[in-house]
């Protein structure tokens, strides 16, 4: 007999779905039959790397700053989100279908445009990708999802925390990377997300939706410079939507962050690659 | 209360002969089945929830024989999914459903965040100098293509189309349907004109039978299968059963008796 408190009980079973979701990624219907599939649970301080590249990102990246937010909230409240990363190098295509929809009349020429230009990596994935191969990696990052929500547990496929792992040295021969946070046991945290309610103010997430969507505000278009109601007396002192590269301090600004994400990668990608030559031996 | 009074009935059913009211009986579960697979894809999880997917449901005889006729062409296009495509299309005729997932957007609107995923360093100009555009907009009323899809697309798109189909899929797994997806299938669909405003397309072919028609295939599927089997039964037996025995008698009022009956007399 014993007694288990549920909390702790709750916990250990993140874990365990973490690693059930691992087991349906690998049982996830397939297009190709030819994807090399790749999985991590990652937990506890193996994640401050990747918390480490969000907060040296975050200024220039809203969607990893919420992210940072999250993933820091519970790994301070000692709660750490189990996150399973999945992986896969897609730049290769063995299928000879010449399909076409890569771009290339060709899998051969595919083939040899990825030889030549693969490491190349846009902000977040690597390239180019075979689409049907990509496919079968999303069937099973969404499989890991749906066998998690199975076991009513939340949990959300990240490409942010794909990026971050990428940019640590996580599972270093993929082109992508995919990562699910799953849990805590409780209430949504990945949409509605409540732990993030003082990161923006009121005034800033105002502002980030008349930025994005400005002809929700926008004033009689007969000009065809219209202004944007900015705010309460918006007939006084107009304001307008403005075309114009970033100014040099807003480049300068952008560079010093990558120079901090230079810094984070380079300080922590020894360590986490060190794990696969460990493992490997 | 009376329309509960109409809430009564019988429905005999049975997966053989295929196509008789009872066989179709039990295909409309299956219908029910691929709706609820349908709803699953469509709340799959894609990037920023952004709608992009186009589907169609297709069933019925004559149409699942035109999906797998269009394969058997296509099928004769290129030597390394001949093979494949041959044998698909006997599983598309033992299906009930298909459900068909297209994305609308990877050729034409695609995510535009500089992801990498479809061209690498390039980032979305992989995409946008592959195709027609203006001034960041793709122009895609020149259909005409070289390959059997026209590329370059926007992976992250085709990536949520991948989520689409598994959660279908899952959807499926979950109600104990028998259901797999196909490359072949989906591009048949696409040529046919199913998923009329997508770049490219699944096809998943459904079943609720006693064997599942998407494993266990033999060699030339194409040419041993129960279709060829049963058609074959069809051809010789209407033979033998005039030469092997038939026509020797008048089953009216004689009937050959066994050795054993002519010696107990």
């Amino acid at each position: 007999m014993a007694r288990i408190d549920g909390r702790v009980a709750a916990r250990e079973a993140v874990l365990e779905s973490a690693k059930l979701a691992a087991a349906a990624a690998y049982r996830a219907p397939m297009l190709t039959g030819k994807l090399n599939l790749k999985t991590e649970i990652i937990t506890d301080e193996d994640q401050d790397p990747i918390i480490d590249f969000f907060e040296a990102v975050k200024s220039i990246s809203p969607v990893m700053f919420f992210d940072y937010e999250t993933l820091k909230y519970f790994r301070e409240k000692g709660e750490t989100l189990p996150i399973l990363l999945l992986g896969a190098d897609l730049t290769r295509s063995e299928l000879g279908w010449d399909c076409g929809a890569c771009g290339f009349e060709t899998c051969a020429d595919f083939n040899a445009y990825a030889k030549e230009k693969k490491g190349g990596t846009g902000l977040m994935w690597g390239g180019p990708t075979c689409n049907w191969k990509l496919m079968d990696f999303s069937a099973a990052c969404d499989f890991a999802c749906a066998s998690i929500a199975q076991c009513r547990l939340d949990c959300r496929a990240m490409g942010t925390i794909g990026a971050a792992a990428a940019g640590v040295g996580f599972l270093p021969d993929c082109s992508i990377r995919i990562g699910v946070p799953i849990g805590p046991p409780g209430d949504f945290i990945y949409f509605s997300r409540s732990q993030n309610l003082n990161a923006i103010s009121y005034e800033e997430q105002r502002e980030g939706i008349v930025r994005t969507s400005p002809t929700n505000w926008q004033a009689f278009p007969g000009s065809t410079k219209p202004c944007i109601k900015t705010k309460q007396d918006w007939w006084n002192n107009m304001e307008y939507v403005k075309f114009e590269p970033p100014s040099t301090e807003e480049q300068t600004f952008t560079l010093e962050c990558f120079d901090r994400v230079m810094k984070v990668s380079q300080k922590h990608t020894p360590h986490v690659t060190a794990w696969y030559n460990e493992k490997d031996k | 209360m009376e329309r509960f009074d109409q809430l009564r009935g019988e429905e005999y059913i049975s997966e053989w002969p295929r196509h008789s009211p009872q066989d179709l009986r039990r295909r409309d579960a299956t219908l029910i089945a691929a709706k609820l697979a349908l709803n699953a894809a469509m709340t799959a999880p894609v990037a920023g929830g952004v709608p992009q997917i186009d589907a169609h449901l297709v069933y019925g005889q004559e149409e699942l024989e035109k999906v797998a006729r269009k394969m058997e062409e296509l099928a004769y296009t290129n030597n390394r999914w001949k093979k494949r495509f041959l044998n698909e299309a006997v599983m598309v005729r033992e299906s009930d459903v298909i459900l068909f997932l297209g994305n609308f957007r990877a050729h034409e609107t695609p995510l535009d965040a500089m992801c990498g995923l479809c061209g690498g360093e390039k980032g979305c100009a992989f995409v946008y100098e592959g195709r027609e555009t203006k001034d960041g907009l793709i122009d895609i009323t020149d259909r005409r293509s070289k390959t059997p899809i026209k590329g370059p697309l926007c992976s992250a798109r085709v990536s949520d189309l991948g989520y689409v189909m598994a959660s279908a899929v899952w959807m499926t797994q979950t109600l104990l349907v028998d259901a797999r997806p196909f490359m072949s299938v989906g591009l048949a669909g696409q040529k046919i004109g199913y998923c009329p405003n997508s770049s490219i397309v699944v096809g998943i072919p459904m079943s609720s039978t006693s064997k599942s028609p998407y494993q266990d295939i033999p060699i030339d599927y194409h040419l041993i299968n129960m279709d060829k089997m049963i058609d074959n039964t069809r051809k010789n037996f209407v033979v033998n059963r005039q030469t092997a025995s038939g026509i020797n008698f008048d089953y009216r009022t004689q009937y050959p008796k066994s050795r054993k009956e002519e010696k107990n007399g």
